[in-house]
């Protein structure tokens, strides 16, 4: 989807951010380095990536500014479940199940985004995927029925992702 | 204030975290608590530094590991699930009461 | 008592806590896990060793840490999943 060259151009990019944040140093000596190498594990490991058919919705700074907002959201569902789960600990109330629930996100790196905040939101952690389905332990599972333990689980996550990946 | 605020948030979370993989009975369950209270707790904890610090190179670099801790967290805790899945751990039920 | 003195007690006890878990754990995945938490406590203790203390090496020595605990993990995990899974 995305040219060659773009892509090249965007891992060069990443990588010099990452020189300039941890080497802290602006003479033209360290720029230069610094740029010779990121130009070629770019032009290395662009292929890695960012995939060719990565599939994003709509332009790259909407994407970015989504992606933010995903943050917070995934940090507020964050901090609920945690303080959800430090109850289970002290009154040790668990019901743990294996449920199997559905995901209608297509694209590889979506998925791998969704199976990373199921885990971290709340009761829930993603032990296995097949295709697009994906097996999740449940701490404290309220219910076994296939719709409505999806809904429960990745209701307002894949919201948020599903305007982010195809 | 606020950055000490955060700190003591991060140390009870971490601390609870800690107590789970003792008491809860199986592996899931053990990994329940060690992804997620772990996770809140290091992102309270840092934030709070982060806050103490103010903006300079040295809360940048925080940001790093910070990001960094938050990509690779579940990842872990996903690949020791499946291996123990694999390998044909059962989880750990409730005994009916009937 | 200062700041830095409390909070690296406390990580320090929480991780000697998770210890309990890697000497007494019934399976090797339980000590896996407690093993994971440990190292996340290291990286949080130098985090707070390189704010209180001003010393900006401990943060490049985290990071590292981090990944070898990151890469450790899932190479520990990959290990024993068997030897019948990857094979085609």
């Amino acid at each position: 989807m995305y040219k060659k060259s773009v892509r090249l151009v965007l891992t060069f990019f990443v990588l010099m951010s990452f020189w300039l944040v941890l080497s802290q140093n602006l003479q033209p000596a360290s720029l230069l380095i610094g740029a010779f190498f990121s130009f070629l594990v770019a032009l290395l490991s662009y292929d890695f990536f960012i995939k060719p058919d990565e599939g994003m919705r709509g332009r790259a700074i909407r994407t970015i500014w989504l992606l933010l907002v995903y943050v917070f959201v995934l940090l507020y569902e964050m901090f609920l479940a945690s303080i959800d789960v430090v109850y289970r600990v002290i009154t040790m109330d668990i019901n743990p199940e294996v449920v199997m629930i559905k995901t209608d996100i297509k694209s590889d790196l979506g998925i791998v985004l969704l199976a990373n905040s199921i885990t971290l939101t709340p009761g829930t952690i993603t032990i296995d995927i097949e295709g697009d389905h994906l097996y999740v332990h449940w701490l404290y599972a309220r219910t076994t029925n296939f719709g409505h333990a999806a809904e429960l689980i990745k209701g307002r996550l894949e919201h948020w992702l599903g305007r982010i990946f195809i | 204030m606020i950055a000490y605020l955060f700190i003591i948030l991060g140390l009870v979370f971490i601390f609870f975290g800690t107590l789970g993989i003792i008491r809860f009975p199986d592996i899931y369950t053990r990994l329940q608590t060690s992804s997620k209270c772990d996770a809140a707790g290091a992102i309270a904890l840092l934030v709070g530094l982060m806050v103490r610090e103010g903006l300079d190179s040295l809360s940048l670099r925080i940001l790093i590991i910070l990001m960094f801790l938050l990509l690779t967290n579940p990842v872990a805790s996903h690949a020791i699930a499946r291996s123990a899945a694999i390998r044909g751990i059962k989880p750990w039920r409730k005994k009916k009461k009937c | 008592m200062t700041a830095v003195t409390i909070i690296i007690t406390v990580l320090g006890i929480t991780a000697s806590l998770a210890l309990y878990r890697v000497i007494f754990g019934p399976t090797p995945w339980d000590r896996l896990i407690a093993v994971n938490l440990i190292s996340s406590k290291v990286v949080m203790i130098m985090v707070a060793a390189a704010v209180f203390f001003e010393r900006r090496i401990y943060l490049d020595v985290a990071l590292v840490y981090a990944i070898i605990g990151f890469v450790s993990i899932i190479a520990i995990s990959k290990f024993l999943e068997g030897e019948d899974t990857d094979r085609k």
